[in-house]
């Protein structure tokens, strides 16, 4: 078996993972979800969030990173934050509305340290 | 029942916290699920359905891999049966009194959409407008869900319950890659013909007026999605008029009327909480002042094409029903649009007192904000009246427990909470 993912699976489940969730716009979603997708060897799900108040459709991201790949998970997010593509950041039990980069690489640190102490 | 797998993490994702939620048993409410059961066969399309509590009124769609979601809170229902019985008060009223019935009723939905987009400030500000109504014994919010719901004919009542899921359910079929201009025919005729009627028929505006007009128009209105949504409302009111007419053996006027008044208090409440949102965008400086106008008027249009549009509709469709033969239904199409026009005229003082009521509470709104977007009233000083004025305080207790939050709730702590932008997550 070589290095590409299998259909339909993730690799993450294999190795520990970590649950990220985000919600940002439609425009960006597409490139978030590929980028997270090849940058965290993870499983990305997506859905449309249409809203009663006619306000811009959103998309929710689901994403199962590799407890291996989880350290690029800031570094893959920052030129969407930096663009405020993001409107939510969830990781564990605490959820940010449009994150700054310092706020998800903090969030994120106490994840994977929880994640690491089991 | 526990919700699991991609569903949990996908509800818990899209709604605010400290909202709650699990999967919508329809309790109480056997005609909702009827009537989703039957859209969703009509839409060929898997849909489960999940119910949220202790947040502000809201529904929306999740188009996940496998399902649709349909996520409703519980206060939204009770919402748009409260305008029912706000259009019902206001028949009887007239002067002073509509005014500020109206008023005050707006104010307090307007303080429930501004909760809702995180600006407690301002939902504070927009209770103590409300004017007084001491002595008057007018009952329309009601704090528990069941005894609102009870207080309005099923007819009706199922009516104002199944539009606002029947449209958000055809957004999950939408092409999501179709593209449309204004030029769009909705039943024969362009969407453009519906948004300048009355510059056309009551304006009476030269033609160069209205070349320049329809130049706006084209170039500020997303006509996609108007035209989308447009889709949704005539799928709602099609498949509501259809149901109720073989649900409840009622007269075809009867489901009609209740159709139309489901649609008329859904297109006040969507308005509403638009605003809201914009006033919200202005406070925080997302929006500048002359965008916010803007956008006020672009929603406005928005609002004028499509309930043109469906009030032709539920006449055309009225008449498919009443007839079998295509001559019968021609000619009963033009009397039945006609009808349906007399059905609107007859609540025009309680939508106008509306309308002047909601102006009022946006102007009353925007003078609490400095023209930089920032609030001049502060969270601090808003938890200072919750702390200071005991009706206040009451006031927004029972909010939230039609909400869904349980009686041990604390104002406090939840406008609080919703003025952070960090939150920690329900269990």
């Amino acid at each position: 078996m070589g290095l590409d993912r299998m259909p339909g699976r993730s690799y993450a489940g294999l190795m520990g993972e970590l649950v990220l969730t985000l919600e940002t716009d439609a425009v960006a979603s597409d490139d978030l979800r590929h980028a997270l997708a090849e940058g965290t060897v993870g499983h990305v799900s997506a859905a449309r969030k249409s809203h009663l108040d006619g306000s811009a459709e959103t998309v929710i991201l689901i994403v199962q990173v590799a407890t291996l790949a989880a350290s690029s998970v800031p570094t893959i997010l920052l030129p969407f934050l930096n663009r405020k593509r993001v409107r939510k950041f969830k990781c564990g039990d605490i959820e940010i509305e449009n994150p700054t980069p310092e706020q998800v690489e903090q969030l994120w640190e106490r994840c994977m340290k929880a994640q690491a102490e089991g | 029942m526990k919700v699991g797998g991609l569903d949990r993490h996908l509800v818990s994702a899209a709604i605010l916290q400290p909202a709650m939620f699990g999967p919508e048993n329809f309790a109480g409410d056997e005609w909702v699920e009827s009537y989703m059961r039957a859209a969703s066969r009509l839409l060929d399309l898997e849909v489960r359905t999940y119910v949220t509590w202790q947040c502000p009124p809201d529904v929306f769609v999740l188009a996940a891999e496998d399902a649709g979601l349909v996520i409703r809170s519980e206060r939204l229902d009770g919402l748009l049966v409260e305008m029912l019985t706000l259009h019902d008060v206001q028949s009887l009223l007239g002067g002073q009194l509509l005014e500020e019935v109206s008023q005050s009723a707006v104010l307090r939905w307007m303080s429930e959409f501004l909760i809702g987009y995180r600006r407690p400030a301002l939902a504070v500000t927009a209770l103590r407008n409300r004017p007084s109504l001491d002595g008057l014994q007018v009952q329309i919010h009601h704090a528990f869900r069941d005894e609102l719901l009870d207080s309005r004919p099923l007819l009706e009542r199922t009516a104002v319950q199944c539009i606002s899921v029947g449209h958000e359910m055809r957004h999950l079929v939408e092409d999501v890659d179709a593209r449309y201009d204004v030029w769009e025919n909705i039943d024969g005729i362009p969407v453009i013909s519906h948004i300048d009627f009355d510059m056309r028929n009551v304006d009476k505006v030269d033609d160069d007026s209205l070349q320049r007009f329809h130049a706006f128009v084209s170039s500020t209105v997303d006509a996609t999605r108007l035209v989308k949504e447009i889709h949704a409302d005539l799928f709602a009111v099609d498949t509501v008029l259809e149901f109720c007419l073989r649900a409840f053996d009622c007269r075809s006027e009867d489901a009609v009327r209740s159709t139309l008044a489901a649609f008329e208090t859904l297109v006040f409440t969507y308005f509403l909480k638009n605003a809201c949102r914009l006033v919200a965008e202005l406070s925080t400086g997302s929006k500048r002042r002359d965008e916010f106008d803007r956008a006020l008027v672009l929603e406005n249009l928005q609002w004028v094409a499509r309930g043109r549009a469906v009030a032709r509709h539920i006449g055309l469709s009225w008449a498919q029903f009443d007839n079998s033969t295509p001559e019968g239904a021609l000619i009963a199409a033009r009397q039945n649009v006609a009808r349906v026009d007399a059905m609107i005229t007859e609540r025009l003082a309680g939508r106008l007192a509306n309308n002047r009521a909601f102006d009022h509470a946006v102007q009353a709104l925007l003078d609490t904000l400095e023209r930089s977007g920032k609030e001049q009233i502060t969270v601090a000083e808003a938890l200072a009246h919750v702390d200071s004025d005991g009706d206040l305080r009451k006031e927004l207790y029972f909010m939230l427990v039609g909400f869904g939050c349980p009686g041990s709730v604390d104002v406090r702590t939840y406008l609080e909470d919703a003025d952070r932008t960090v939150h920690t997550v329900q269990a």
